[in-house]
């Protein structure tokens, strides 16, 4: 739950470290170590729709864009929200302004708008089944 | 209102808010005006319990967080494959309260 502006900041940002901490650890490393930490992908075989997005992070770090895409386009998101939410709340920190707060609720509004919210279930569902077929 | 009716309310309802909470939403049902009775009475509250056999099913596509209206979050759950499997597991213990503090949160809006 969070409903004050410092606290959802506080919470992205150590996200956000956990996340880039993770990919440190793997960087320039092989796959084996990536689905480990998949419940889905461990309990039944069958990958989750994220699974491969630190390997298609990886790819775009090195400028791979098709590949990412190929890999699993999740990792476009997650690099843009890795790269972009702490610069902003910096800049929000600085100025202490909360137009990250705001603009975070705005969006949760707007995805959770039925039509929004069925186009972007259909995406992730779209991507779980190309998932399953590339064999991840 | 009327102590009947708060009495009431809380006693359906009690399971949906956090303990510490109860004697508050108490005060305030026994304060304001018997026409927001009807807004209150029909204010949806989501289960706890519910909210825990989805995170516990659905808990790496951060289903959990979606159906409590959490989207935001959700939304990191379901691209980090639910926060690398740690955060699913850090939400099975989490869920129930936040579940509480949301509908705590909804019927915040007519006490005051």
């Amino acid at each position: 739950m969070i409903a004050t502006r410092n606290r959802l900041y506080a919470f992205i940002l150590a996200v956000c470290a956990a996340g880039w901490a993770w990919l440190v650890l793997h960087l320039g490393k092989s796959s084996e170590l990536h689905m480990q930490l998949c419940w889905i992908k461990a309990t039944t075989g069958i990958p989750c729709p994220a699974c491969g997005t630190t390997r298609a992070v990886d790819a775009l770090m090195h400028g791979h864009f098709w590949e990412a895409m190929q890999i699993n386009p999740f990792g476009f998101p997650v690099l843009l929200l890795m790269v972009g939410s702490p610069v902003w709340i910096a800049f929000d920190l600085l100025r202490k302004s909360d137009s990250f707060f705001r603009t975070f609720r705005r969006t949760e509004q707007v995805i959770s708008t039925r039509g929004i919210a069925i186009a972007l279930i259909a995406l992730v569902v779209a991507n779980w089944i190309w998932n399953y077929y590339k064999g991840y | 209102m009327d102590t009947q009716k708060v009495d009431m309310y809380i006693m359906t309802n009690a399971r949906y808010f956090e303990s510490h909470q109860i004697p508050v939403i108490r005060e305030r049902l026994l304060a304001i005006d018997d026409s927001k009775w009807i807004m209150i009475q029909t204010i949806p509250l989501k289960d706890p319990q519910t909210s825990l056999i989805v995170s516990l099913l659905g808990g790496s596509l951060g289903i959990d967080r979606f159906i409590i209206g959490d989207t935001g979050i959700g939304v990191g759950k379901l691209l980090t494959c639910g926060g690398f499997g740690i955060w699913t597991i850090v939400d099975w213990f989490m869920i129930q309260g936040a579940t509480r503090e949301k509908n705590m949160q909804k019927l915040q809006q007519f006490l005051y």
